[in-house]
């Protein structure tokens, strides 16, 4: 993967969607981050090549996606192929469509993949759910993400006229989504744990957080845990007490081993922290800041008298 | 009975609505609770009207109502300016208190707090612990330090107040007095003492003798993102918010420009804090990533010194600031380890300088 720019990947997203479905857009993952950290600075760069895009809000993501896709199509937009890339017809069940993703003319570098706003007004919803997007080329799925939702909370508008979503919202949604470290691996790798990716991915949004606040004398990452809090009110309020109690198991287990947790640091030094050079002792030292800064704040705020402490505390210092 | 005078009280809050007088006992028997109140309503007869008096069970088997019960027995005998003066308070194990005293200032609880520590401290029962990592002798000179050069109090101490203010048996105090008597540094009246106007090479010289039996801890940030500015912050907003101070004052290059303002140092290298015993747990609250330092070649960013620092005396010079910040001594020890000597010694001088009746 090459090193691409944020603000020019950014640009070129929002030039190539229709202004009318800007607002329904919100722009998660690797260049979310990257923009909101590196955006300005020519020397910061991102590798990725998937550009999360999630249509929002539910009642509309199908039919705003649909849109988009049959617009970026027009505009000469190449699905990117691949294993599940072929579009489905009719007959085809919903978890055996490929996802939309879409390459501009001309590059192969990165591509455009649609995602969906979960239905959170249902308490059953589903972790990962599909929904058909019937297009002149075949059918697609769009995929939602239940966590995914709480990027929907307050995401930053940017000078291109695209939301991004919040890094705290990115790392709550990737620390609910792995309560534990899975054995499930990240296809075409070497034996890398999705759950590592995503949870080093928490570390590596904090990591950044911390520089940022260094950089404009700001306090963002003391925030995290308020405005995790606030965001599991408001959009998970029946189960929020639940959630955020265990918001860190998963989180915990990584920094017990010290082979997942240089996992995760590998991960994170090929995307978002690449070129930082940062070191496995400061990347355990930003996870205990995590979890003391973050994740035991979240607990605490939900934390009822009388029910015991919230478990699995970390150890002192060593 | 055999009642005591007024300074053998354990201590004194002078407060907006006036002085309270306060006794600490550990004790479960009713009879010692009555000769307690007995002793402060006797003490309270020879004060201002203003004066209240409380006195503290700590470890006591004895419940609330029992005794309120027999506070109000006393009350009901005694005479009617006396009786709402005087009162009990229990503290629990768990650090709260009730009793008929509640509606004090948090200040208030808090120094009581601190004065029961040093109490049980003094009673050899642990409290903050400073005595397994503090040489008891040197708590004696630190203490008599604190009171002549920071309370600004040149009334020569009781052996028995000096006792229980450093918290140490009286052989130790008698051999620590020893000491300062063979140097010169002490002044006796009768059987009180209190520590000579130190020159200022024998100021330096006794925060190189307090760096010398502290103990340290050096913490460094892996992450190298980390700043004493912001520890700083972190430490003062959460004192701010109404966080518990742990026995836990800021010391070091900030420690010392708040007690001497004309200090000419900018961008400290690291924050120094001063504890009270030996626990640094509170180090993980500011920053969980911060480890101790394995190499000598690693840039400190927090440093702990456990020490003995008397806290009661922000009581005695009404400074409530002081209460985050470590003593003078503490601080001045600091700037020496740090290699700000010249900057140390101004402080020392001012020091000196300050107390007024060094004038002559």
């Amino acid at each position: 993967m090459e090193l691409m720019s944020p603000d020019d990947v950014l640009a070129q997203i929002a030039s190539a969607l229709p202004p009318t479905c800007r607002d329904n857009v919100i722009i998660v993952g690797s260049l979310a981050a990257g923009f909101h950290f590196f955006s300005g600075d020519p020397e910061r760069a991102i590798r990725t090549k998937d550009v999360d895009c999630m249509f929002t809000p539910h009642a509309s993501a199908v039919t705003v996606a649909h849109q988009v896709t049959e617009q970026l199509f027009d505009a000469k937009w190449q699905q990117r192929q691949g294993a599940w890339s072929t579009p489905g017809d009719a007959s085809t069940p919903e978890d055996q469509l490929p996802l939309v993703r879409l390459a501009p003319p001309g590059q192969a570098q990165w591509f455009l993949e649609l995602l969906g706003a979960p239905d959170l007004q249902r308490p059953d919803s589903p972790a990962k759910a599909m929904h058909r997007i019937e297009t002149n080329r075949g059918h697609f799925a769009l995929c939602s993400f239940r966590y995914l939702g709480l990027v929907e909370w307050r995401p930053i508008l940017t000078e291109h006229g695209l939301r991004i979503a919040r890094p705290e919202m990115m790392a709550l949604a990737n620390l609910l989504h792995h309560p534990r470290v899975a054995p499930d691996l990240i296809s075409g790798t070497d034996g890398w744990k999705r759950s590592n990716k995503d949870l080093g991915r928490v570390l590596a949004l904090a990591w950044l957080t911390r520089e940022r606040d260094m950089r404009h004398d700001t306090e963002d990452l003391d925030r995290w845990a308020e405005h995790m809090t606030q965001a599991l009110r408001e959009r998970f309020p029946g189960e929020a007490q639940a959630l955020a109690t265990g918001a860190g198991t998963g989180l915990r287990q990584m920094l017990r081993s010290e082979r997942d947790l240089a996992q995760a640091l590998r991960i994170c030094n090929l995307g978002l922290l690449a070129s930082l050079e940062v070191g496995e002792s400061a990347f355990r030292a930003i996870g205990e800041q995590v979890l003391a800064e973050v994740v035991e704040p979240l607990e605490a705020a939900f934390h009822v008298p009388g029910e015991g402490s919230t478990p699995d505390r970390p150890r002192p210092h060593r | 009975m055999k009642f005591p005078a007024l300074q053998e009280l354990d201590g004194r809050w002078d407060g907006a609505g006036g002085p309270i007088l306060v006794e600490v006992k550990k004790t479960s028997s009713m009879r010692d609770v009555r000769d307690m109140v007995l002793m402060m309503l006797q003490v309270l007869d020879e004060q201002p009207k203003k004066a209240q008096a409380v006195g503290v069970l700590t470890e006591t088997r004895l419940s609330e109502t029992r005794v309120l019960d027999e506070l109000q027995a006393i009350r009901s005998l005694v005479r009617p300016d006396l009786r709402d003066r005087v009162h009990c308070l229990l503290h629990t194990q768990d650090g709260t208190f009730t009793g008929s005293m509640m509606n004090k200032p948090s200040e208030f609880y808090n120094w009581l707090q601190e004065l029961i520590a040093s109490e049980m401290r003094a009673a050899g029962q642990g409290g903050g612990g400073a005595k397994d990592v503090f040489p008891a002798r040197h708590a004696v000179v630190a203490t008599l330090v604190a009171h002549r050069l920071w309370a600004h109090d040149p009334t020569p101490m009781r052996i028995g107040a000096l006792q229980r203010t450093a918290g140490v048996s009286y052989p130790t105090v008698a051999a620590a007095l020893q000491d300062l008597r063979e140097k010169r540094l002490l002044e006796e009246v009768g059987t009180s003492v209190r520590l000579r106007m130190p020159e200022q090479r024998e100021l330096m010289q006794l925060a190189r003798e307090h760096a010398a039996v502290r103990t340290s801890e050096y913490f460094v940030d892996p992450t190298g993102m980390e700043t004493p500015q912001r520890l700083q912050k972190l430490w003062i907003n959460r004192q701010l918010a109404g966080a518990k101070s742990e026995g836990v004052r800021i010391g070091g290059v900030a420690g010392a420009a708040h007690h001497f303002e004309y200090l000419d140092i900018s961008a400290p290298p690291r924050i120094d804090f001063s504890v009270q015993g030996n626990d640094s747990s509170f180090v993980r609250r500011l920053n969980a990533g911060l480890v101790p330092r394995t190499d000598p070649a690693q840039k400190v960013v927090l440093a702990v010194h456990h020490t003995w620092d008397p806290f009661f005396i922000e009581s005695l010079n009404g400074e409530s600031m002081g209460a985050r910040y470590a003593t003078p001594l503490e601080c001045l020890t600091d700037l020496i380890e740090l290699g700000y000597t010249r900057e140390a010694e101004e402080m020392a001088h001012h020091m000196i300088e300050e107390v007024p009746s060094a004038q002559p």
